[in-house]
């Protein structure tokens, strides 16, 4: 009867930006996962407890840059001085092997050069339900969706957003 | 239309080509004989060579072989001796035709072919001091690129250690073949003794006959050999820059000489491109490799081997800088350059800088010229 059960949930309802895509424990920490997003793929990050998302675009030659390795950076200030420095990942695109932070889409080799990371939060399940109803938010094809029907729910969910994660500056 | 071959100054005059100053940044200057250098050499070596008939380093023999024309010119080349071996025919050749404000002077003399750790240095010590004595003392024009037993990075720095403040010397000659690349951490003495003294590294043609010319092995042919040597500057310049020596030494300065320069740009492309993808394992190469190449190299234009002239132009806009050229005559070597074509190809804002700007400013000739 709701609207969102006549929708085909990889078409987005015309107003919606912002989309269920997982349950929280199914992408675990160092995990990702690739969505598609009104035929938009984007990837959804993990990296130990909070989720990063980042468009399946690399800015070089539009590789798909979220099917690379996650990896942390490595900081050296002379040889011989090699340091893995576990608070900065990098997405790395397969087609080149270009480093990007995972969390502002920033080129390790040229700042200028960004991936586009979008905005992932994780909410509430009764909030979702309530977001969906009033057409706020879509839900992708997951397994999550049989919950969504309930009344109550006490999974936490992945939301992703559409909207830049920066005034539209790529 | 120019007269080709004009670092002779035959067929035109110095002012037709460039009316500034100029700084020639290699010319070289050749013990006449093992014998000139024994009153610069400890006795203990000098009855060695005696009691042996060792007459010098083998690369001597073929260094100017007579008859060879890519060695030296005909008219650089004296009866009696071999060329480029006294101050006067530099004088005459080089340093007043050309009325050069500054000269460095390059010994060609393959102290590294002496594999004897105590003999090699010995023999380092006395063409420095030969240098110094008969070149560096008798013509207020030059300064000096010392020699330093290469393949004994500890016996090097001690060398540059004992000479490297004098005022006049203001390099250190490597030659460019060598058993391991200069890049690797066994050499980091002699980097670590060279920028105490600010002084340069002069990367030479050259090196022992038992150092491969190429990456991968032997040449067959003397012109396979002769064309062969290019690849090993390359070579080099990527061990230097991917080893992170820039970083480790930020006040590492490397001239390369005789090496030409237009294979600069695409090489550096290359290697900025593997930079981009593969810096992980080299992380402390902090920008791309033509910004290093920018600020720790510089390339002399002898030769040139440019090609057409639009081509020509082309190289030299991909350089990217007009501070990397620095002019040189080679003297007594023959490069088949026609200098004025090469200056033409320049924008007119560069040409003061490669033919003195750039080398007095890379070399500190103002301090050492004081």
């Amino acid at each position: 009867m709701t609207t969102a059960e006549t929708r085909s949930a990889t078409t987005p309802a015309r107003h919606a930006n912002r989309f269920v895509v997982a349950r929280v424990d199914e992408i675990p920490p160092g995990d990702r996962r690739i969505v598609d997003v009104g035929g938009r793929q984007v990837g959804v990050y993990n990296v130990g407890g909070r989720f990063y998302a980042m468009l399946n675009r690399c800015p070089h030659l539009a590789g798909p840059l979220c099917e690379g390795q996650v990896v942390n950076a490595v900081e050296s200030s002379v040889p011989g001085d090699v340091r893995l420095e576990e608070s900065r990942t990098y997405v790395t695109c397969p087609w080149h092997n270009w480093e990007f932070d995972v969390e502002t889409g920033q080129s390790y080799w040229n700042p200028r050069l960004r991936a586009r990371p979008l905005p992932v939060g994780v909410e509430g399940g009764a909030e979702i339900e309530a977001a969906v109803q009033r057409g706020e938010i879509d839900r992708l094809p997951g397994p999550y969706q049989a919950e969504m029907v309930p009344v109550s729910v006490e999974s936490d969910y992945v939301v992703l957003s559409l909207r830049p994660a920066r005034g539209g500056n790529r | 239309m120019t007269a080709p071959f004009t670092a002779r100054l035959k067929g035109t005059t110095r002012d037709a080509l460039w009316s500034g100053p100029v700084v020639d940044c290699d010319v070289h200057a050749t013990p006449p004989s093992l014998e000139a250098l024994f009153p610069y050499t400890d006795p203990v070596w000098v009855q060695g060579a005696q009691e042996r008939g060792w007459k010098g380093p083998i690369g001597e023999a073929h260094a100017y072989p007579p008859g060879a024309p890519t060695t030296a010119r005909d008219e650089w080349r004296p009866e009696g001796r071999p060329p480029a071996s006294s101050i006067e025919l530099l004088r005459q050749h080089v340093l007043d035709p050309w009325r050069v404000d500054a000269a460095l002077v390059n010994t060609a003399y393959g102290v590294d072919s002496l594999r004897h750790p105590d003999w090699a240095p010995a023999l380092a010590r006395a063409v420095n001091d030969w240098l110094i004595a008969e070149w560096l003392d008798r013509d207020p024009r030059l300064v000096g690129s010392m020699v330093v037993p290469a393949r004994d990075p500890a016996a090097a720095a001690a060398e540059i250690e004992r000479i490297g403040s004098h005022p006049r010397i203001v390099q250190v000659t490597m030659p460019v073949r060598s058993e391991r690349l200069y890049g690797q951490r066994v050499f980091w003495p002699i980097y670590e003794a060279m920028t105490r003294h600010d002084l340069v590294m002069g990367l030479s043609w050259g090196g022992t006959t038992e150092d491969a010319p190429s990456p991968t092995g032997y040449a067959s042919w003397y012109a396979e050999e002769y064309a062969a040597e290019i690849q090993l500057y390359g070579a080099q310049m990527t061990s230097m820059i991917y080893e992170g020596i820039f970083q480790k030494f930020p006040g590492m300065r490397v001239t390369m000489l005789e090496s030409g320069f237009a294979w600069v740009p695409t090489w550096s492309w290359s290697i900025n491109k593997k930079w981009k993808g593969l810096r992980r394992e080299i992380p402390w190469v902090d920008r791309l490799p033509t910004e290093i190449i920018r600020d720790h190299f510089r390339f002399s234009i002898a030769p040139a081997d440019l090609g057409p002239a639009a081509h020509a132009r082309k190289i030299i806009e991909w350089l990217g800088s007009e501070d990397l050229l620095l002019f040189a005559t080679d003297y007594p070597h023959l490069h088949t350059d026609d200098l004025a074509a090469v200056l033409e190809v320049m924008p007119e804002s560069m040409r003061p800088k490669v033919m003195a700007e750039s080398a007095r400013q890379w070399y500190r000739l103002d301090k050492a010229l004081s």
